[in-house]
């Protein structure tokens, strides 16, 4: 049975229209991998084309003023490009291209020797400007006449890669290495919309084809190798050995080798998991292996599918190489464990873990153009995280007197950014002041998607992703797609609500303005022009309360919202309002007073800009955890000064 | 044990260098507790401490750089105060406590020999402990155990209580040396037995510091008020204690 699965599972997948064939070695010493490769790419698509773009992503690290140089000048997630030496720089250099066995060395170009590159309509006007010279991450092979439709190509590329040290996701730290972008790899022909080939950015570097890879990987004996693909065969020559990789149906390559890595193995329903861990880390073993199978769990719910490879690969690289911490490739992905010391109240490398294997998904097999959707991969993955973690652990960070959610701090993120940008946009468009890309492609697309979780209810919102990943899994998912979608799945609304969410700026924001509670008075004056006499002990058990709430949108939508009293005896009343009209006020009697008014008490708006205007307390406590926290912070300054100032 | 003895006669002493560890924390106490419920009384998330929320409430009006920036200035002047104060405390261990206003006159003259000797024996231990953490962290740094980093970490930090010791114990007897001949005086002599006992009592104040912070960061990691009272408490007798052994150590080179 298991079997006629798998034979249904890749006989559903398509034919590969792309092979690589890969024969490289490494040289530790030099920190360089070269040998050949050999790509066969047929057209596919109905369009002649007379050029084959190459990502040659390596070169973005050969100096600094390659794109992702100048944009991230230099840094990443707190690491530093070294400039300081040659030997820190990294590249990839073409030595010899065949086109069909014949040489086509003289039709080769790196885009920044093609006289006018904006003219062969690879990439984006606006994405490269002259100040940003010179970028080799993209080679051009002229071909002698066009590959017209259905036709096939075979290039045989020899090249040699050289490792930066290991500062942005991939490269080296003494005998370790992080092999990521590290071969020429064929752009995405799309017909008549012609070739779509971007640079190496600081953000974004993923859009390929699915193809068949079989790489030949030869090593030193004494290194282990952990790489996407299924090991195939391993064979020893002298002080080498060449390990082959095969797998269908990824669009990525990617591998570490180093001679101090231990591995940990374990299973999940049908894949073996492989744990490449530094000497050290052997504590955090289970804390990692348990978070990779709550992924597995949590996305297989999230998407309505198993992973269907058989092998899963989690890299936990050295803290000295932390920069290659937290990547994904197609099987293989790069955790985080910065200390052995973190608190396993503190998730964030559980977190990390989850992520990174959630690409496997957002990235993997649904392979939206990252360039120019960072929030299909990220913003989707990072919700599709919250929702393991908070399935698998409730909190990443859990302390009895600190609790935080995914959620939680997404909304934090989101709720601080205050830029003009919105989550629709290329990853280099992005203004870089106010940290909007990270908000809005990863922060923003999470918290929204949670208030449309808690909008349509869980079955319904995960239809939605069920649907979006039998439809477009192997294939490449536009904005459109996921759009049409939640659509027809769950109707106009919803996805006039997702729609806003990527192409505007539009918020949600409901506040309670107002909220009181009087006792009522006792009736004066005349009734029926006669005066009246009043019963007192009666009306001592009639007096209540009259209580007002106004409640006002402050924001873009006009939804639906609850509104509830809470009462000093405990008791609890909730209105409804429409949203629309700006504000509305709520008037009504009770026989205890109103002690609290809170607008969405359910947090179904979890994208709700401001918590603060949220609730109104009429008893204003703030309880002891106000003074908890300031008597903390005050403790702690005494300490600090009675250890400094009687050190010595 | 004679020493230590000796100092709980002489607890006035521990008591005002306590009193001025608690009049910091209320001068920073009470105007951050003020802020902190002036910010959350009205709104009902106020009364518990939500991590979602609280950001929101003192973000607005650069309230936090205020706090930290009165925070700082605070710390120096009471860090300046400190040195003021050994001054009379040293003056006081050599002989007998003579009330409160002797003590700051005797302060006031020893004040600025005290600040240089406290500048003078500071630098250098500064020097060596950052150089000795900038070898550890070379150690850490080019091994590929991922467990060596926190070796290293602790060994620096022993490294340092070490060094700390030893200057300790020349500042000291640099401060006795100079209320005795009414001069800035330096030393470096080094008593086998005495410099035991010395650092015994600078290690069981350290120990005994943390252990009641701990305790009352237990204390206050738990909901209930009983328990936050606790929790201060503990930290106060915390604090005392560790004042009175540092002073035990001191008063052993008197």
């Amino acid at each position: 049975m298991k079997k006629l699965l798998l034979f249904l599972l890749l006989a559903s997948l398509p034919a590969m229209a792309l092979d690589y064939g890969i024969s490289v070695k490494l040289n530790p010493k030099g920190k360089t991998i070269s040998g050949t490769e050999t790509i066969v790419w047929q057209n596919t698509t109905d369009t002649a084309t007379d050029i084959l773009p190459l990502h040659l992503y390596m070169n973005a690290f050969s100096n600094n003023r390659s794109i992702f140089a100048v944009e991230s000048g230099g840094k990443h997630r707190g690491n530093r490009m070294d400039v300081k030496e040659t030997k820190g720089f990294g590249y990839c250099k073409i030595i010899k291209v065949l086109v069909n066995g014949e040489n086509a060395m003289d039709k080769f170009r790196y885009i920044s020797d093609v006289p006018d590159p904006e003219s062969l309509g690879v990439f984006w006007k606006d994405e490269i400007s002259k100040r940003i010279r010179p970028d080799k991450t993209i080679g051009i092979i002229r071909l002698s006449k066009p590959l017209e439709p259905g036709e096939t190509v075979t290039l045989t590329i020899t090249f040699e890669t050289k490792f930066p040290r290991v500062f942005a996701r991939t490269g080296y730290w003494k005998t370790f290495f992080m092999g990521g972008q590290w071969f020429p790899k064929i752009a995405v022909f799309q017909g008549k919309k012609g070739w779509n080939c971007h640079f190496f950015h600081y953000r974004s570097e993923f859009f390929a084809d699915f193809a068949h890879y079989t790489v030949a990987l030869t090593v030193p004996q004494n290194y282990v190798v952990g790489a996407t693909g299924y090991l195939k065969t391993e064979t020893k020559q002298g002080n080498t050995k060449t390990l082959t990789f095969s797998v269908d149906n990824v669009h990525d390559f990617a591998w570490t080798a180093w001679d101090h890595w231990k591995v940990a193995t374990d299973n999940w329903k049908h894949v073996k998991l492989f744990l490449l861990y530094p000497p050290g880390h052997e504590g955090t073993v289970h804390r990692q292996l348990e978070a990779l199978k709550a992924a597995f769990s949590g996305y297989a719910e999230l998407c309505g599918e198993d992973y269907p490879y058989k092998k899963f690969t989690l890299v936990d690289p050295p803290a000295q190489a932390s920069g290659a911490g937290g990547m994904e490739y197609p099987m293989l992905v790069t955790g985080m464990f910065p200390s052995i010391l973190i608190p396993s109240e503190v998730r964030m490398p559980e977190m990390v873990i989850v992520h990174e294997f959630g690409h496997n998904y957002f990235y993997g097999m649904l392979a939206s153009n990252e360039f120019e959707d960072a929030w299909m991969d990220e913003g989707m993955n990072s919700f599709g995280t919250a929702y393991a973690m908070d399935r698998h652990y409730k909190y990443d960070v859990d302390f009895p007197f600190l609790k935080m959610d995914g959620f939680d701090e997404a909304r934090m993120g989101y709720g601080a950014y205050k830029g003009p940008d919105f989550p629709g946009k290329a990853a280099w468009e992005f203004s870089p002041a106010g940290n909007g890309y990270s908000n809005l492609s990863y922060n923003k697309p999470t918290i929204y998607l949670r208030t449309l979780e808690n909008m349509l209810g869980k079955e319904k919102f995960l239809q939605i992703f069920h649907t979006y990943f039998t439809e477009y899994k192997f294939k490449h998912p536009t904005p459109q797609d996921f759009l049409t979608v939640v659509k027809e799945t769950a109707g106009d609304r919803a996805e006039d609500f997702v729609r806003r969410m990527l192409y505007t700026r539009d918020k949600i924001d409901f506040a309670v303005t107002e909220a009181t509670s009087r006792k009522t008075p006792p009736f004066l004056g005349l009734k029926d022009f006669k005066p009246i006499h009043h019963d007192r002990e009666k009306e001592k058990i009639k007096t209540g309360y009259q209580n007002t709430i106004i409640v006002e949108n402050r924001g873009d939508f006009q939804y639906p919202v609850s509104v509830e009293a809470r009462f000093k005896n405990g008791s609890k009343k909730m209105f409804t309002w429409d949203g629309k009209g700006g504000w509305h006020r709520f008037e009504f009697n009770s026989t205890s007073p109103m002690t609290v008014a809170i607008v969405d008490p359910n947090r179904i708006y979890a994208c709700d800009i401001s918590l603060k205007n949220n609730a109104v307390t009429l008893d204003p406590r703030t309880g002891s955890s106000m003074n908890k926290l300031a008597l903390f912070i005050s403790q702690l300054v005494q300490m600090v000064f009675n250890i400094s100032s009687l050190s010595i | 044990m004679k020493a230590l003895k000796s100092v709980i006669r002489q607890h006035k002493l521990v008591t005002i260098l306590y009193l001025q560890e608690l009049a910091l924390f209320l001068i920073i106490f009470i105007p951050l507790a003020s802020w902190f419920h002036a910010a959350a009384s009205r709104t009902y998330f106020g009364t518990f401490f939500t991590v979602d929320f609280f950001p929101e409430i003192l973000g607005k009006g650069g309230g936090v750089v205020v706090a930290t920036t009165f925070i700082l200035l605070t710390l120096l002047f009471f860090f300046l105060f400190r040195i003021f104060l050994m001054g009379g405390i040293f003056d006081s261990l050599m002989g007998k406590y003579n009330g409160f206003p002797h003590l700051l006159k005797e302060s006031a003259k020893h004040f600025y020999r005290f600040l240089l000797l406290f500048i003078a024996y500071s630098i250098p231990l500064l020097i060596l402990t950052g150089l000795t953490a900038k070898l550890t962290g070379s150690i850490a740094h080019n091994s590929p155990n991922q467990a060596m980093p926190v070796i290293m970490m602790i060994v620096s930090r022993c490294i340092a209580i070490i060094f700390s010791i030893f200057f300790s114990y020349w500042h000291t007897g640099a401060r006795f040396k100079t209320i005795l001949e009414h001069k800035t005086r330096f030393s470096f002599a080094m008593k086998g037995k005495q410099f035991l006992g010395f650092a015994a009592y600078q290690l069981i104040s350290v120990l005994f510091l943390l252990l009641f912070a701990w305790l009352s960061v237990k204390c206050l990691t738990h909901p209930g008020t009983g328990l936050m009272i606790a929790g201060f408490l503990v930290m106060q007798i915390g604090l005392y204690g560790r004042n009175l052994f540092k002073l035990a150590s001191y008063k052993l080179l008197s």
